[in-house]
């Protein structure tokens, strides 16, 4: 796990093409944006995570409602969801904090609530806000969460609490008490702690909360890392970070799965597709035909009226491909210099699934 | 990447016992580590035996007075072990710690464990077993006859009553989620003791008798074992234990179910 600081810095973040664990795995397109309440799938010990119908309830409320979670080995899994979706929820009932209503989960095939114990000795967790024993210094701390998984030889923990503070950086300030810390050093000694016994899965609620840009981008670095012996599940709001380190993602919405897949279904999926055309002529009667069309969700204008930037977002992709720069190119008042489609991204992915929820709501 | 892993000898505690000797030693180093055990010890040997020591030392020594005026001087211990227990697992719970350590190889069983016996330890130590070798010390320094038997006896007596507290608040901790609700019974409980008098027959069932006189006796359960009188209210030692299994039982049942 040691690596020179050096070797930190040049690292370069993987693409996000999907891991090969993913593909073959039955989660495509069919998955993505759905929520499915019985989802087929590869046998659960094939799976880091897998979770059938799970539900917690507190009084009327589902906080996690039905979700069938498919999280493939040696992935790092992005788990997205606006605040009290029901990220940390789910967290805690996979770490047996909270005993499920209903429904099922394993973790590398262990039951999450029968063999809870065995699913704790494979997984290594970062709590929110994580907080430890403000008496212990950093050293002492992770000596303490090193016990519950061995009992010696005390040369060889010490070896690796060691060579835990060096990856995060706090090997300078090991024997400080930990109530000394700031919220940056106590989510890197909380990221130290979680992978003291090199867990098959780490699951991290908001790793990169308390972080300067430079702190986010070495905890980055280190979930990078990681993959190679781990599978990592983390829940995160900083969107630009998952589709740069994740191979998957799932996005919760009121406890229950709104799209879920690799980042390249998951954008796939997005059902809103934005044009961009930059033209001269009358840019209004280019827009008011194009609202004409079924196909188009919304046109807007920037710029001037008579030169400018028409946007157009289509709710039918296919419908767009075939028609849409037709249907530019026969009104001959305009002159267009410019036509793409742009790419979304993955926070525009989530706006328009949470935007959906809340619009869905008023109607 | 190198590993640090490689010939670690995993951890063989299954079961309940599973993350006991981590959470044990942790348990036991809040006290010994820290500064806690020798404030508590320096403290209560100080109130316990200056107390006592004007009954040994005064103008007219009377040793039922001295064993009486330790008993009750103890009941302040009682109450300094809610105060020092009630952010014991209310805390943990609230600070999140207790969510940490139970994401690790750890049972409910074991984290219960690491509170109740370390704190009963740590208590029992600094706040009778060291103020009352020295009160042992000053009885023999003034001549007073003292029975060794008699006197761990008594002072096992005085800790019984400790421990009702200890357990007390232990279970508190599991059943509310807050400080307050945790403090403010048993305090409630040690100074509301008194108003019971009214009540036929109760007040020597409490654990008010095994330090302090009651009923119009001249000495509690513990300056009777002490002096090697009769002991007049023989059921607050019997009621006092019972409480503690009892409040130990639901502590461990409230907090095998608690989510966390």
């Amino acid at each position: 796990m040691q690596e020179g600081a050096g070797e930190k810095e040049e690292r370069r973040f993987r693409s996000v093409a999907p891991s090969p664990a993913l593909t073959n795995l039955n989660i495509g397109p069919q998955s993505a944006h759905t929520c499915s309440m019985d989802a087929p799938g590869p046998p659960s010990e094939d799976l880091a995570i897998r979770t059938r119908r799970l539900t917690k309830t507190y009084g009327d409320t589902n906080v996690v409602d039905g979700l069938d979670l498919v999280v493939p080995r040696n992935s790092v899994f992005g788990f997205l969801g606006p605040n009290g979706a029901g990220k940390t929820t789910t967290m805690k009932m996979l770490l047996g904090l909270i005993r499920p209503s209903s429904g099922s989960g394993s973790v590398y095939g262990l039951d999450i609530v029968d063999e809870s114990p065995a699913v704790r000795r494979r997984i290594g967790y970062l709590p929110q806000d994580p907080k430890f024993y403000g008496h212990m210094t950093a050293r002492e701390t992770l000596r303490f969460a090193a016990r519950f998984f061995f009992i010696g030889p005390q040369d060889g923990i010490d070896l690796r609490v060691s060579e835990m503070l060096e990856l995060v950086g706090l090997s300078e300030k090991d024997d400080r008490p930990v109530r000394t810390f700031s919220g940056g050093e106590m989510q890197r000694l909380g990221i130290a702690q979680a992978q003291i016994h090199k867990p098959d899965l780490l699951i991290l609620d908001e790793p990169a909360a308390a972080l300067d840009p430079l702190g986010r981008r070495d905890v980055l670095a280190i979930l990078d890392r990681l993959r190679e012996d781990s599978t990592v599940f983390y829940s995160t709001h900083i969107l630009d970070d998952v589709q740069r380190v994740s191979d998957a993602v799932c996005i919760l919405r009121e406890g229950r799965v709104a799209a879920q897949g690799s980042i390249a279904e998951v954008l796939a999926g997005n059902e809103n597709t934005t044009y961009e055309v930059q033209a001269h002529g009358d840019l209004d009667r280019a827009k008011g035909l194009l609202e004409t069309e079924a196909w188009v969700d919304a046109v807007a204008i920037e710029g001037d009226h008579s030169s400018g930037t028409l946007r157009i977002r289509v709710s039918d992709n296919d419908q767009a491909e075939l028609h849409l720069q037709r249907r530019l190119l026969a009104d001959e008042s305009l002159v267009i210099s410019e036509f793409k489609q742009l790419k979304p991204n993955l926070e525009d992915v989530f706006v328009s699934i949470v935007e959906g929820a809340t619009d869905d709501e008023r109607d | 990447m190198t590993s640090g892993i490689d010939g670690l000898q995993p951890s063989m505690e299954f079961g309940w016992r599973s993350g006991l000797s981590p959470l044990m030693r942790a348990g036991f180093g809040s006290w010994w580590t820290t500064k806690q055990w020798w404030i508590n010890a320096l403290l209560w040997t100080a109130v316990i035996n200056g107390s006592v020591a004007v009954a040994v030392w005064g103008d007219a020594p009377d040793e039922l007075d001295a064993y009486t005026l330790y008993g009750v001087m103890t009941m302040f211990g009682a109450i300094a072990v809610a105060v020092l227990m009630q952010d014991t697992v209310v805390g943990e719970k609230l600070s999140g710690t207790a969510a940490w350590v139970l994401s690790k190889p750890a049972s409910r069983s074991a984290f219960m464990l690491s509170k109740l016996v370390p704190n009963a330890v740590g208590v029992v130590a600094t706040m009778i077993a060291i103020p009352s070798a020295v009160f042992m010390v000053q009885l023999v320094l003034a001549d007073v006859g003292v029975s060794a038997d008699r006197f761990v006896l008594g002072a096992c007596v005085a800790a019984l009553n400790l421990m009702f507290y200890l357990t007390l608040t232990l279970m508190l901790g599991t059943l509310f989620d807050t400080a307050a609700a945790v403090i403010a019974i048993p305090l409630a409980f040690a100074f509301g003791q008194q108003l019971l008098g009214g009540i036929p027959g109760l007040i020597p069932l409490l654990p008010w008798a095994l330090v302090v006189p009651v009923d119009g006796s001249d000495t509690s359960v513990v300056s009777a074992v002490m002096t090697g009188q009769s002991i007049a209210t023989p059921g607050a030692i019997a009621v006092a234990a019972f409480c503690c299994v009892g409040f130990t039982i639901v502590a461990f049942r409230a907090w095998s179910r608690t989510e966390l």
